[in-house]
């Protein structure tokens, strides 16, 4: 009795040993952790993939949050390898570095356009959603730059080039919402509705004035089938983000240049504010009144409808919001100026989600990337199974129509706008 | 003390519902979402939310017969129904079909292993592992069966409705319409595809009922505790379409896996795969174990050995070894899906057969006992 009692012992302690994966152990001095991937041509066609691999050795020692955590010390080393396949290049690498990679925390992945354009991306989602290693949350993003050249790049506050692009991304959704979140997830996601299009973040370098080249998201990249299409601008991207929900909070400026519409009336058309970076005023020297709005409330619904049988989208959103500043004496004290405002800002929600639609629309190919192609299959199966096959022909003539509910509701500590001669 | 002359297991009826509820659940969570929605696409958690109440009844209808056989074996009912030798004939396959499904369950387990956590090391370490667990506590019996899934069955259930309630905000409702967009077709293939995964829990909880101290409570005791099992199986079939879409769900190898990475709580809580895994291989043990004991009962029954443990110890060796063949071969999920159509899936009927049958005789030989 106490022999079988000790071999079931022996046993289960033999099995748990082995259900831990004790054969497959991997210590933590023998890993090299990728935190950013970067993806381009080679000349011979093959694929060229950048990665950035953080030394923990220089990361324990970087203090307190250094400002020049990152890139002055070079805390993290950038190797490239190429091969026929993802999966064959990163196979390479682990020869070089003596250490076998992990995936786990890869934040950002870069793909650089000439790989968008040419289907590449498909054997990319195709490895990274085998490969147990990855996360759906990682985030993938097109760039006209080589992908090294931002893997060089040195984060100012951040200790890696990944963990800044990630916050970067979110902070921007966050605060402007001109650049795209796309995960592989969501990517996967649209992959999988029918008529839907695969929608990336940009991701480029700018120089900041001490020297130092910084990386900048802005602006989306559209894809059909895994082929790059074309490129939506940084506010085309925020209507799209705005149709789709994804506002998080966004400031928006009202150019009241013409002065604020007549009560019930719409406002005057939107411009463009000096800080967006516009280029399109007629005299950008010239200051111009202009009242900014910090969206704290988005909500978009689609709708999908029929029209003489023909299917039409409804896009209704409704948006709340606080004035932040105002170098115009906007009557914010009195209904008739307030609901002037609540024009204003309509009609420039209403702008920036027309641009976006307008853009998609104009591409060679109609590439549907509002999930429009959704709302017509849910509601009518029938009319969509009439139009699938030419889906990307039909949505350039498609008929969307946007209706903005405004609404501002606070004006933050101050009632009026300061004036001198009060 | 021999072993032998232990007196009969018993288990109550609320650790009959506890064990029925984890024998449905064991590994089916797994590849159900995946299997389920292959099939019927994004109408699988319609097909699931009709083949749950299906099965509810069925077996509410099949287990109420049962306590005219109190104490009896399946075997003994199989006999009674079909004489001493086609009696066991009859019921012996479903014995082995029992083992052949133990041994497919482990190499399965040993894929998500190896897949989704720890590719570099052989298959055939899960494998055995899992087998030594699982013909550990089969060979310790019903009762000590019993216990385990006392304790481990509410954390399983708890992990999977903390990993669908985490999910719920990556739910996008789009990915459930519209609703019959094929026809009612493929909800059927997928409602059909449900009912096997019911004739398992059937077939073991009918070769364990003469352990129970109240048969006839059993029946009430199998619906109560198949109610959760069901409730949380198709809320995991929905969240998995809502956050994967049932396309890429039907392209995965194992959604729940998938989908307990996408989740994100704050910064820092990424991915839950870890708390998944540990239930994982409770549950999976559960189920192997109880289907060891279940195949090992019938075919000693069927071979005239009245104490299961003895039988129990040979056939998990073999179960393993064939376990061990299974991670050679390739055909693994075509060997499951023979033993699901051809076995588990009649099982899930088989009382409405046996028992009147058995009724009917047991009646006119107790008429001729009179009458003679």
């Amino acid at each position: 009795m106490r022999g079988l009692r000790a071999v079931a012992l022996l046993i289960i302690v033999f099995t748990c040993a082995g259900l831990a994966g004790c054969w497959d152990r991997r210590e933590l001095n023998n890993i090299a952790f990728v935190f950013t991937m970067g993806i381009s041509r080679a000349p011979n066609g093959d694929f060229l993939v950048g990665l950035q691999i953080p030394i923990p050795r220089k990361l324990a020692g970087r203090g307190g949050g250094g400002a020049k955590g990152g890139g002055a010390e070079q805390n993290s080393l950038v190797r490239t390898t190429q091969g026929p396949t993802v999966d064959g290049a990163l196979r390479k690498l682990g020869a070089v570095l003596g250490r076998s990679l992990s995936f786990g925390h890869c934040d950002v992945i870069i793909v650089k356009d000439d790989v968008a354009k040419d289907g590449g991306l498909a054997s990319l989602l195709d490895f990274i959603s085998r490969f147990w290693e990855f996360r759906r949350q990682t985030i993938i993003l097109v760039s006209s730059r080589d992908p090294v050249e931002i893997l060089l790049s040195s984060p100012e506050l951040e200790t890696t080039l990944g963990e800044n692009l990630a916050k970067t991304v979110q902070e921007a959704i966050h605060d402007s919402s001109v650049c795209y979140i796309s995960t592989v997830r969501e990517i996967l996601e649209r992959q999988s509705i029918l008529g839907a299009h695969v929608v990336l973040g940009r991701v480029d370098l700018v120089n900041d004035p001490d020297g130092n080249r910084t990386s900048i998201v802005e602006g989306a990249a559209v894809f059909e089938r895994n082929r790059l299409v074309g490129f939506l601008d940084g506010d085309e991207t925020r209507g799209l983000n705005i149709i789709l929900n994804h506002i998080r909070g966004s400031a928006l400026s009202l150019d009241l240049t013409a002065g604020l519409p007549a009560d019930g009336e719409a406002g005057p058309t939107p411009g463009y504010h000096a800080g967006e970076r516009d280029n399109k005023s007629p005299d950008a020297a010239v200051p111009r009144p202009t009242v900014s709005v910090f969206i704290t409330r988005f909500n978009s619904k689609t709708a999908a409808r029929l029209e003489g049988g023909q299917p039409v989208i409804d896009v209704k959103i409704n948006v709340t919001g606080q004035v932040t500043e105002a170098s115009y004496a906007v009557p914010l004290q009195s209904p008739g100026g307030l609901s002037a405002l609540n024009g204003a800002l309509a009609k420039r929600v209403e702008g920036l989600c027309r641009a976006a639609i307008a853009k998609t629309q104009s591409f060679p190919v109609g590439c549907d990337v509002f999930f429009f192609s959704e709302a017509i299959h849910d509601r009518f199966p029938a009319v969509w199974a009439a139009i699938s096959d030419r889906w990307d022909e039909y949505y350039k003539t498609l008929k969307v129509n946007v209706i903005v509910n405004a609404n501002i509701i606070e004006s933050g500590m101050a009632c009026d706008p300061i004036s001198p001669h009060r | 003390m021999k072993r032998s002359r232990r007196p009969i297991e018993r288990i109550s009826t609320a650790q009959l519902a506890i064990l029925s509820g984890a024998v449905g659940l064991g590994t089916v969570f797994l590849p159900i979402t995946s299997i389920i929605t292959r099939l019927a696409g994004a109408d699988s958690t319609l097909a699931l939310l009709a083949a749950g109440p299906f099965i509810a009844v069925l077996g509410r209808l099949a287990h109420a017969a049962q306590f005219k056989f109190p104490r009896k074996s399946l075997v003994a009912q199989f006999e009674l129904a079909f004489g001493r030798i086609i009696g066991r004939a009859l019921a012996l396959p479903l014995g082995l079909a029992l083992i052949a499904f133990a041994a497919g369950l482990e190499r399965q387990i040993a894929d998500v292993y190896i897949i989704a956590l720890m590719p570099k090391t052989p298959p055939w370490v899960f494998a055995v592992a899992i087998a030594g667990l699982a013909g550990a506590l089969a060979y310790e019996g019903v009762e000590a069966l019993a216990r385990y899934v006392t304790i481990t069955h509410p954390l399983v259930l708890a992990v999977l409705v903390i990993l669908v309630a985490a999910a719920a905000p990556l739910f996008n409702w789009h990915h459930f319409l519209p609703l019959f967009e094929h026809g009612i077709g493929p909800a059927f293939k997928g409602f059909a595809r449900a009912l096997p995964f019911a004739g398992e829990v059937v077939l073991f909880v009918w070769a364990i009922l003469p352990n129970v101290n109240q048969p006839r409570g059993g029946p009430r005791a199998v619906t109560v505790g198949s109610i959760p099992t069901i409730a949380i199986l198709i809320a995991l079939n929905a969240a998995t379409i809502g956050a994967l879409s049932a396309p890429e769900t039907a392209r995965l190898f194992y959604a729940t896996i998938d989908l307990a990475k996408l989740i994100q709580i704050g910064d820092y809580l990424r991915g839950l795969e870890a708390i998944i895994i540990p239930v994982f291989t409770a549950a999976s043990v559960t189920k192997t174990a109880a289907f060891l004991l279940a195949g090992s009962r019938i075919i000693g029954d069927c071979f005239g050995l009245p104490d299961a443990r003895p039988t129990v110890a040979p056939i998990a060796l073999a179960a393993t070894a064939g376990t061990l063949a299974l991670t050679k071969a390739t055909t693994m999920v075509r060997f499951i899906d023979f033993l699901d159509w051809y076995f588990m899936l009649p099982a899930l009927f088989l009382p409405f057969i046996v028992w009147p049958l058995a009724l009917l005789r047991s009646k006119r030989a107790a008429r001729r006992t009179v009458g003679g």
